[in-house]
């Protein structure tokens, strides 16, 4: 709860001085470049205005086919991903207190395990060898291996994986906001099960499913990682491309042209989706007074969708009264949240999460030199070339250190930004957030391309600064969302309440500001260093061949061999990232009983 | 000797007459926590019923048991002579106005007003009939097209009573609804809903702990403490014939002083009170009280007069005034009798009271009319 302040006059240059170093800093190293390599794409090498790129986009089949592929593709692991992660998010946000935790660490390991590592284990469950393949021999029901790796099937299991958990997140916090009162009220009105849902909580989550669909379909534009490892050729996407213009063309101005082209494409789709389903608009939510009475448009979508929900209301309201009548079930108590079929499907997909990775864990200790299921004996000696090998230590070393750095920097700028937005007043500062939030949202391979015209520029490719510079744009988001959810709940009124007992500004932060967002603190410095540790687009373009990071590391060795090694490496990555969600998650406990015992 | 305190009480204007809601022996336990002791209540076709107490009294857990909103470990409940004691909340007869309204912040007023009518498939003409004839009653027919967040409180209230009243359940069940509005608001909310309460002929039953409200309001107060029901009745049953200590004390306050029953003396008690002062008192409603017990006239503040010493006849106690508030249209002041016992007493405040001054000595007395007679209860 933010509590209103008089606005003095020194608040408003204190929140200005605040927020300016994060807005300057992603000013000079995300909103220029981003904008510079719209130039690189209409500029010929002699530096002269041209549309050579874009014809050359617009002649060729193959970049066409490509572009065509990834909107597809885009589009379907989009579609799927939101349908499986609405019911796990409708738990998450409705379901009993006590699971909740749990699923939530769940869900936010895989978040927060590199999209590599989850590669990986797609790939050992649906290569030849894999877990389903030999399961189907040994059981008798297929004679050869299938043929399920490298299509588009394989493509979609690993893209969805690998969007769920944002797409969950995202559904989570906007569900968290609906009043668990409303379904009471409904059924007290007269409404059954599926009129509650499809009436009421429904509509009133649509705006973050309409969000989580936008966050998911442009994350998923973006990826590369996926079609690279777990599609075949058919399955190539815009990244791919991107990466093998500058890679192997060293065609710079036909990846930023691709690259424009992409982001313009994108950029109508949202426009048009806004348009048809109207974000946040369903129903009714959203309309301000102004504009409720001036749209017959607005008018005929809230009784359009309310004609939709009403329709399966009723529908689902027959169904369960018929599933009722064939298991002759009593009528569920409409209070005790989500029903047997929303638990049934939330363990299946919270199943689908998880899994993967616990495959991937005994096929590290495998003693033949391949990844394959059922492992073969028992050894050590993929751990033991990690750790002996001096490529996978400088790696693992730089990536730490690294990881440190950009956690410092990110802190040292989004810390105070998210200070400036809870507190203070100033021009424009509704505006402030989505800027700070666009190189999140923005596909990282767009983001990585652009850094990586401008770090050419000034010299800064190939070091380790560059990259540290290019992770912190990254992982400054992330702590300001994390700061601004820790100071929304901080009543400033504390802080009021030191400066009148005589404590001057500084030791009133120190005694008490600090030590009451302390768990905030460090959790955005930890998500900061697993955001930059994990982090391979970046990487991909700005480090060179000698000074690699370990997602780098990964990614190069998968191209000659996925084998045992990389699942060794991977089983360190998932019980790494595993034991710092669940540190947070008891330091979060820990901080909260120990304040409330403090009280 | 002493009257023991019922949980379960059955009076009511005619038990076995046309009594809308019956909920017999109902209990309800969260772990090993009582949250409601077995308790039976009626309500009658028409009638205004108001649960009243404090916070953890457990009228709030008898409502969402009335609703269908919370399963009860044992007991029955009958609306309108039909077991629903496990029934789902949609298939009850009942309305319920939620302490935030719970207005669907998706559906415009009139959508709002209109979904109980959906869910039980009224034809259209029917609803929109139904819904502006009680949008009318509210007086709000001009809002039908706004979102519940553009309205007022007190118009979201209203909004909140319309949807529930609309498809003329058997029962209208309110929990707490005036607690969000401020004081003035909630006054005039209490009018709005008794006129309600009058035009369509509702079923009401109102939990609150505001007194004033239930006494105000209520045709019978049910007043609970501890999980249980302390005394049913009417506002002026419950404010003149307190049954214990508790019901004295939460409705109106009150002061207890201690005296000892000497004997019988008509159809009144003599007994001796502090200072060895011999008064009469009524004997208690319940139970009888025999000479030489302990027990305690309850006087309400207000029925207690300042006199001058020496000008009050027997059966007053002299005190001592410790402290004078004027509270507006009241003057509280507080008096100390020798032996420490201080009291309450309130009167209306004009110039006289000026010159009642702390520090100085008057006589307590009081019509022995307004003198109630209540057994001392153990210390719980």
């Amino acid at each position: 709860m933010t509590i209103a302040v008089p606005v003095r006059r020194n608040r408003l240059s204190g929140g200005v001085v605040l927020i300016a170093p994060a807005i300057v800093f992603l000013a000079i190293f995300f909103a220029y470049p981003v904008l510079s390599m719209l130039s690189i794409s209409i500029v010929d090498r002699a530096g002269n205005f041209t549309l050579q790129f874009y014809e050359s986009v617009y002649a060729s089949r193959v970049i066409g086919q490509v572009l065509v592929n990834t909107f597809q593709i885009a589009a379907s692991a989009t579609l799927l991903t939101v349908v499986c992660a609405y019911p796990v998010a409708y738990y998450l946000a409705a379901g009993p207190q006590t699971l909740r935790s749990l699923l939530l660490v769940i869900v936010l390991v895989p978040f927060w395990t590199s999209v590599l590592v989850r590669a990986f284990a797609w790939m050992l469950i649906l290569g030849r060898n894999g877990v389903v393949n030999s399961g189907l021999q040994w059981a008798g029901v297929i004679a050869a291996p299938l043929d399920l790796l490298y299509s588009f099937f394989s493509t979609m299991v690993g893209m969805v994986h690998a969007l769920m958990p944002i797409a969950i997140l995202t559904m989570v916090s906007a569900m968290q906001n609906i009043d668990r009162n409303l379904d009471s009220a409904a059924s007290t009105l007269g409404a059954r099960r599926g009129n509650v849902f499809w009436r009421i909580y429904f509509p009133l989550s649509f705006p973050g499913v309409a969000s989580g669909t936008m966050i998911t379909f442009i994350a998923s534009l973006g990826i590369f990682v996926q079609p690279a490892l777990l599609g075949g050729p058919r399955e190539m996407m815009v990244g791919q491309l991107i990466i093998e213009q500058i890679d192997q063309m060293n065609n710079w101005g036909l990846a930023a042209a691709i690259a424009v082209s992409m982001l313009l494409v994108s950029v109508v789709v949202i426009v048009l989706f806004e348009r048809i389903l109207g974000i946040g608009r369903f129903d009714g939510i959203g309309q301000s007074r102004a504009t409720a009475g001036t749209g017959r448009r607005s008018t005929l979508r809230a009784s359009t969708g309310r004609a939709i929900s009403a329709g399966l209301g009723w529908a689902t309201d027959v169904l369960l009264g018929a599933g009722r009548f064939l298991f002759r079930r009593k009528a569920a108590d409409p209070r005790s949240g989500p029903g047997t079929s929303t638990k049934i499907a939330t363990f299946a997909i919270v199943f689908f999460l998880v899994a993967p990775a616990l495959f991937l864990i005994p096929a590290s200790f495998t003693a033949t030199r391949f990844l394959e299921w059922p492992p073969q004996g028992f050894s050590l000696q993929w751990y033991e070339a990690y750790l002996s090998s001096p490529v996978w230590q400088q790696a693992t070393i730089r990536s730490i250190v690294i990881g440190f750095t950009t956690a410092c920097i990110s802190v040292l700028f989004g810390v105070p930004a998210a200070f400036a937005l809870t507190r203070f007043q100033f021009r424009l500062k509704g505006m402030a957030l989505p800027y700070i939030m666009l190189p999140i949202i923005a596909p990282n391979i767009i983001v990585a391309l652009s850094m990586f015209y401008f770090f050419a520029d000034i010299g800064l490719v190939g070091t380790s600064l560059g990259l540290i510079i290019g992770h912190s744009v990254l992982a400054i988001p992330y702590v300001v969302v994390t700061m601004l959810a820790t100071l929304q709940n901080y009543d400033q009124r504390l802080d009021e309440a030191a400066w009148t007992l005589g404590a001057r500004r500084l030791s009133a932060f120190r005694l008490v500001t600090l030590p009451l967002i302390k768990v905030g603190f460090i959790t955005s410095f930890v998500f900061a260093f697993v955001r930059s540790f994990d982090e391979l687009t970046v990487a991909l373009f700005i480090s060179s061949g000698l000074s690699t990071t370990l997602p780098k590391q990964m990614w190069s060795e998968a191209y000659l061999n996925v084998g045992p090694t990389l699942a060794a490496v991977s089983t360190i990555l998932i019980i790494f990232v595993a034991l710092i969600i669940v540190a947070i998650e008891a330091i979060r406990n820990y901080g909260m009983s120990s304040l409330k015992t403090k009280r | 000797m002493l009257a023991v305190p019922r949980t379960s009480i059955d009076s009511g204007p005619d038990v076995h007459g046309a009594a809308k809601l019956r909920v017999k022996a109902l209990e309800k336990h969260y772990g090993s926590v009582v949250a409601l002791r077995p308790t039976s209540l009626n309500v009658m076709q028409g009638e205004f019923l108001t649960l009243l107490g404090p916070s953890g009294s457990g009228k709030t857990t008898l409502l969402m048991m009335i609703a269908g909103l919370a399963i009860p470990d044992g007991g029955e409940i009958w609306i309108d002579g039909k077991d629903s004691t496990y029934a789902a909340p949609y298939e009850r007869d009942v309305g319920v106005v939620f302490q935030n309204y719970a207005l669907f912040p998706h559906l415009t007023v009139y959508e709002n007003v209109a979904f109980p009518l959906r869910m039980r498939k009224y034809a259209a003409a029917d609803i929109r009939k139904k819904v502006m004839r009680m949008l009318d009653v509210v007086g709000l027919p001009h809002v039908a097209d706004r979102l519940p967040r553009e309205l007022s409180g007190g118009q979201q209230q209203r909004v909140a009573l319309a949807r529930c009243a609309v498809y003329g359940p058997s029962i209208i069940l309110m929990d707490e609804p005036l607690g969000a509005l401020d004081k003035k608001l909630r006054d005039t909310m209490q009018f709005e809903i008794k006129r309600m309460h009058r035009e369509i002929g509702s079923t009401t039953l109102y939990v609150t702990h505001d007194q004033g409200e239930a006494m105000s309001m209520s045709d019978r107060i049910c007043l609970m403490n501890n999980g249980g029901i302390e005394q049913l009745g009417r506002p002026e049953d419950l404010y003149f014939s307190p049954r214990s200590r508790f019901a004295a004390d939460f409705l109106g306050g009150t002061n207890f002083i201690p005296c000892q029953i000497l004997g019988s003396e008509g159809d009144r008690l003599r007994l001796k009170g502090p200072l060895d002062v011999v008064f009469s008192a009524r004997p208690p409603l319940e139970g009888a009280l025999s000479a030489g017990s302990r027990a305690d006239i309850v006087v309400r503040p207000q029925h207690i007069r300042i006199t001058k010493v020496g000008e009050t006849p027997t059966g007053s106690l002299p005190a001592e005034i410790v402290d004078r508030v004027v509270t507006g249209a009241t003057t509280e002041y507080r008096a100390r009798l020798a032996d420490g016992t201080v009291l309450v007493v309130m009167e209306l405040t004009d110039k006289t009271n000026l010159r009642v001054e702390p520090g100085q000595n008057v006589m307590l007395g009081w019509h022995l009319d307004n003198g109630t007679l209540l057994p001392t209860e153990d210390k719980r």
